[in-house]
């Protein structure tokens, strides 16, 4: 598919499994956080990627690390708000500071998304 | 959420919408999905959902989406080869066949990278390659045709698939990134050494011989090379043979020619199961 400038498959490999949420139980996730070392993470992408799988979903899972730290360190096509943390903003009322956080995201000269769960 | 930025009018690009949604049902997101979302998440429940229900899931997100739609789907593949498992049903449910998988040419490092969607906050991921022009990790294009070329003469195709069908090189290559390191130097002089082997009876390279002059250069290798000829050959038997996990045996080929069940989840399955 088209994805702004640049063409992807369909299949995004989402990031939830990379840092060890599977959605099952605890013992699976630590199962998939022991797998998912960082090596493995570039692993399993390359051996995606001879599928034609070429765009992959990722979340820094650091509090410390600010919009412009993650951007330098992927220099990402696109940037998106996950979900939950949109659906959160909405009930609590704090729609303003996820609108300053997309043009913030904005003038970094990336594809800006918000997600919802 | 949606109809909130919307109506506000928020200079937006894309929607990111979950199909595993504790109050929305399929219809509700159909209706959503008629609008301009263009990315869609689903969640596949960790493996809890069978065979059947995973096809549907597949079935009802790629029916409510629209073509120039994606979904994302966790890969875990440490038990099965869930990548050629999602790629395959994605497939079958697009009605696409299933040959022409694999691609064969690379896409550079930087498209590669570029095109990596980052959630609020992303995170570095590096990934070197073997080569720029080059689909393999260790090889380099023409080395990973070479060795393409010997495994499919060392295990030609007949009414079953051989070597190059299997995948065998994927294997190799990507065992000699890691467990294989130690033989690196002895692919690189022994794949150079089939070449020069090829040129010297039939003045062209190995990929270009035909079958029975590979055989013929592959028997000369064996006479005057018989460390590399012997380590690629139990490299090759390996990468057809064992578990798709490791990058050979594509679509489980040899265990379909064996009729070895699958997936063999080490532990689980009964004796009374196995094929006698």
């Amino acid at each position: 598919m088209k994805f702004f400038e640049a063409e992807s498959g369909r299949l995004v490999p989402g990031t939830n499994a990379s840092y060890g949420f599977s959605h099952c139980t605890n013992p699976y996730s630590a199962a998939m956080r022991d797998y998912y070392m960082p090596k493995k993470v570039c692993d399993v992408m390359h051996q995606a990627n001879r599928f034609d799988i070429n765009a992959f979903n990722y979340g820094l899972r650091s509090a410390s690390a600010t919009r412009k730290e993650c951007y330098r360190a992927v220099n990402p096509l696109a940037m998106y708000k996950q979900g939950e943390k949109v659906d959160r903003a909405l009930q609590n009322g704090e729609m303003d500071e996820l609108k300053e956080w997309c043009k913030k995201a904005r003038d970094l000269g990336v594809v800006v998304g918000v997600g919802t769960h | 959420m949606i109809a909130y930025v919307e109506e506000k009018g928020w200079d937006i690009d894309f929607y990111v919408g979950c199909v595993y949604n504790r109050t929305r049902t399929v219809d509700e997101w159909k209706q959503v999905l008629n609008g301009e979302a263009l990315e869609m998440s689903q969640e596949m429940a960790a493996g809890r959902l069978s065979e059947t229900e995973m096809e549907q899931a597949y079935q009802t997100a790629f029916e409510s989406l629209k073509p120039t739609n994606g979904v994302f789907v966790g890969i875990f593949p440490r038990i099965k080869d869930e990548i050629t498992e999602n790629v395959e049903r994605l497939r079958r449910v697009l009605n696409l066949g299933l040959k022409t998988m694999r691609k064969n040419h690379s896409i550079p490092r930087r498209t590669f990278l570029g095109a990596g969607l980052a959630a609020a906050g992303g995170a570095a991921i590096s990934c070197g390659r073997g080569g720029a022009r080059s689909p393999f990790r260790f090889f380099t294009a023409e080395e990973g045709a070479t060795v393409d070329a010997i495994c499919e003469a060392l295990i030609p195709e007949d009414h079953h698939p051989g070597g190059h069908q299997a995948g065998v090189v994927n294997y190799i290559d990507i065992q000699l990134t890691r467990h294989f390191k130690k033989y690196q130097r002895s692919y690189r002089h022994g794949i150079a050494a089939v070449d020069t082997a090829s040129r010297a009876r039939f003045g062209k390279r190995f990929t270009d011989a035909v079958p029975g002059e590979r055989a013929a250069v592959l028997a000369t290798v064996e006479a005057n090379s018989k460390e590399f000829f012997d380590l690629i050959l139990a490299h090759t038997r390996q990468g057809f043979y064992g578990d798709p996990r490791h990058g050979g045996n594509r679509h489980m080929a040899s265990w379909k020619m064996v009729g070895l069940p699958y997936p063999p989840v080490r532990g689980r399955m009964h004796y009374e199961e196995w094929p006698r």
